[in-house]
């Protein structure tokens, strides 16, 4: 008698360690949604050149001499998300790393209520003010999207950015086809 | 109050398995055997494991019928068991104060082993890639981003910009590999200042375990969850509590208050050698050797179960060997002081000549009769002594207890000597409780003499809370006695002469070198 009940109490107690080991649990709310914006860019470099001093330059052997030193520097980014009309992202952002040369990267996660909501980000260099070679202007990476999105129940819409620098809309539908283009009514690249 | 919460789920426990499979008694082992079924069904599972489809991988080994199902419910199961023996181990030795001194190395290899089992369930749950894996690795990478080592955030792998790479199932599938190489090392070091580790539990305990273990993977296997979508908010999570119990919490969490949570719990946790550390007065002293007394016969080096006892040769002319004892080692258990017959060792003021004196002066206290039982227990036992109507006679620690102490108060005039003793697995002093019960009845080293009449002495186990079991050996041991009848006459307590004899030592010098 003794031995069933230690047998039963052992197994009651394996029992209550697997039902805690997979206990179904909802660790958030369902019924939120939420934007998110996450790429990265390698975005812009501009040169700042400098006439090198004569006397540094005579201390190099001559093969190494460089009359007009340059040295490129990222150009920072801001960043704008309106929702509604509200602002409510808006950011500089600067090239990390040690030595700023990383590339920028976007990442934020914006609550909304689920329905329809009219967005739109920017995502464009912040020209210094010395004249910029035209050529490098043109071909700054830019992101800018003003659309209306639906925002299901308990799903996350996510804005990207695809190699070619063209957006990408991303909603649970697409989760099986990471490849598939834009979402039906996403924004057209600039 | 949880000393006694501890004691009466000990009693509890022992009433239903006996104290040699008390699963309680026998936490870090089960713990130890969790492992190695661990082990086992890892190797089975990782057969079938695919990094370029983590998630299907295993869902297809959940559904085969006939072995992949249970076996990777066994080692999700085993590995929550493996957790609970870990706290419940951890917990013993907590309040029975087993955490400082010599023992600190085992405490603090024991936290770490704790954090090694707790990454290596996380990296186990991740391979899965549902929604707790992802849940996890999120959470992981937000607590990561939160420190200077990346140029951009972890978190963003985990949005859903793109697939996983393989990399990263690569990686968590190396350290999962990995984690428990590290295991077993921190296990090596947990053990290494403990003579003769017990690894496994006993046989029918262990065979029980991985039973029930199988019967509950039976009964209640482990079904795939869906896969992980980062796009998904609130999805139901099929969370295991032992693992993640503090996932959602934290994910509402600042950063810097989950930070702070743990760091705080990891300082606790390797301070409490410190913390539990006797103020220096209070301090228990190391053992010593009085070298004169010491006749080399290697009984404290066979039986000190911290191993802190060497024997190096004589230095006085005697030739031979002498016990020396390394204070660093030593717990200042006294078990040696009950391990030598000449009464040569044991720390200060709990030396078998210190135990003669103290029952030299319960005898003249008490004066017990012909007719009454005297009850021998460590004061651990107290809670359990002292609620009988019988002289006690309280030693630090029963197995510390020289045999002559037994035989002093049955030549002085006791009927009998009930020795209580905490049961062997439970022993504060890891062998203590073994070797007594083999000095007194089997004639280990420091036996009792054969002179003393066997039938007037009986040894119990009983914990803290097990009043009743010393209250049926008392009356079991009453019984005895009564029906004995006559009894020697008691000698006068001064005339009592102990024999200090020890037998020869068990390997000659020469054997020694051989070593
Ligand atoms: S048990 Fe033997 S070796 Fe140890 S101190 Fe006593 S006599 Fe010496
Ligand atoms: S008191 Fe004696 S038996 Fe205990 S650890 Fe010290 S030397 Fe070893």
């Amino acid at each position: 008698m003794k031995r069933a009940v230690g047998w039963l109490v052992a197994a009651v107690g394996l029992w209550a360690v697997a039902s805690l080991s997979t206990y179904r649990t909802a660790v958030d709310d369902a019924s939120r949604s939420e934007f998110r914006l996450s790429w990265r860019s390698d975005g812009t470099s501009v040169e700042d050149c400098t006439e090198a001093a004569r006397a540094e330059q005579e201390g190099l052997a001559e093969h190494m001499r460089n009359p007009n030193a340059c040295v490129a520097r990222r150009v920072p980014y801001a960043l704008w998300v309106r929702i509604d009309g509200e602002l409510r992202l808006r950011d500089t952002l600067h090239a990390p790393g040690a030595r700023g040369d990383r590339p920028l990267y976007v990442f934020a996660e914006l609550p909304v209520t689920p329905g329809r909501h009219r967005v739109a980000v920017d995502f464009s260099p912040v020209w210094p003010e010395a004249p910029v070679p035209p050529d490098v202007a043109a071909t700054a990476p830019v992101l800018d999207v003003d659309t209306t999105l639906t925002f299901p129940d308990g799903r996350a819409v996510l804005l990207t950015m695809d190699e070619t620098g063209a957006p990408r809309l991303r909603t649970p539908s697409e989760e099986s086809d990471p490849g598939a283009g834009p979402a039906p009514g996403a924004p057209a690249a600039r | 109050m949880l000393r006694a919460a501890l004691a009466r789920a000990d009693a509890a426990c022992d009433a239903l398995y006996g104290w040699r499979y008390n699963p309680l008694y026998q936490s870090g082992t089960i713990a130890v055997s969790a492992l190695v079924v661990l082990l086992v069904t890892g190797l089975y599972l990782l057969v079938f494991y695919r990094i370029s489809d983590p998630w299907g991988s295993v869902a297809r080994v959940s559904a085969q019928p006939l072995a992949g199902r249970w076996i990777r419910s066994m080692h999700r199961y085993a590995s929550d068991a493996a957790l609970v023996a870990v706290a419940v181990h951890a917990l013993r030795m907590f309040l029975q104060r087993r955490t400082w001194g010599a023992r600190a190395l085992a405490w603090l290899s024991g936290a770490l082993l704790v954090f090694l089992f707790f990454l290596c369930g996380w990296t186990g749950f991740v391979m899965v890639w549902d929604g707790h894996a992802l849940a996890l690795a999120a959470e992981g990478a937000r607590l990561l981003d939160a420190l200077p080592l990346f140029s951009e955030p972890v978190s963003r792998a985990f949005v859903g910009e793109r697939e996983m790479p393989r990399a990263f199932f690569f990686l968590n599938l190396f350290a999962h590999i990995a984690l428990p190489i590290a295991v077993g090392l921190a296990l090596w070091i947990h053990v290494s200042r403990v003579a003769r580790p017990t690894l496994l539990p006993p046989r029918p305990l262990l065979g029980g375990f991985v039973a029930l273990l199988f019967a509950v993977a039976l009964v209640m296997p482990v079904t795939a969850a869906p896969q992980a979508n980062p796009l998904v908010l609130g999805q139901p999570l099929d969370l295991d509590w032992f693992y993640s119990f503090w996932l959602p919490a934290s994910r509402q969490a600042p950063v810097a208050l989950v930070w702070g949570a743990f760091l705080a719990a990891t300082g606790l946790l390797v301070v409490v050698p410190w913390l539990t550390r006797p103020a220096p007065e209070r301090r228990p002293p190391p053992s010593v050797v009085m070298e004169r007394f010491c006749t080399g016969c290697e009984q404290c080096y066979e039986d000190c179960p911290y191993g802190a006892i060497s024997m190096v040769p004589r230095t006085d002319g005697r030739g031979g060997w002498v016990a020396r004892v390394d204070p660093a080692l030593c717990v200042s258990c006294g078990i040696c002081a009950g391990s030598c017959a000449p009464m040569g060792v044991g720390p200060a003021g709990r030396t078998g000549r210190d135990q003669l004196a103290a029952v030299r002066a319960f005898i003249d206290r008490e004066r017990p009769r012909g007719e009454d039982v005297v009850l021998v227990g460590c004061d651990r036992s107290a809670l359990a002594l002292a609620a009988h109507d019988a002289p006690v006679f309280t030693v630090p620690c029963a197995g510390s207890m020289h045999s002559s102490v037994v035989e002093f108060l049955v030549r002085a005039g006791a009927g009998g000597v009930l020795v209580v003793a905490c049961p062997p697995r439970d022993c504060w002093n890891r062998e203590g409780a073994t070797w007594l019960e083999q000095r007194l009845f089997e004639g280990r080293e420091a036996e009792l003499k054969e002179r003393v009449d066997r039938r007037r002495i009986a040894l119990v186990w009983a914990g803290a809370a097990e009043g009743t079991v010393v209250a049926d050996g008392l009356a079991t041991l009453r019984r005895r006695i009564e029906a004995l009848g006559d009894r020697a006459e008691a000698e006068a307590p001064a005339a009592i002469e102990i024999d200090l004899q020890c037998d020869p030592p068990l390997v000659s010098a020469g054997e020694r070198e051989d070593r």
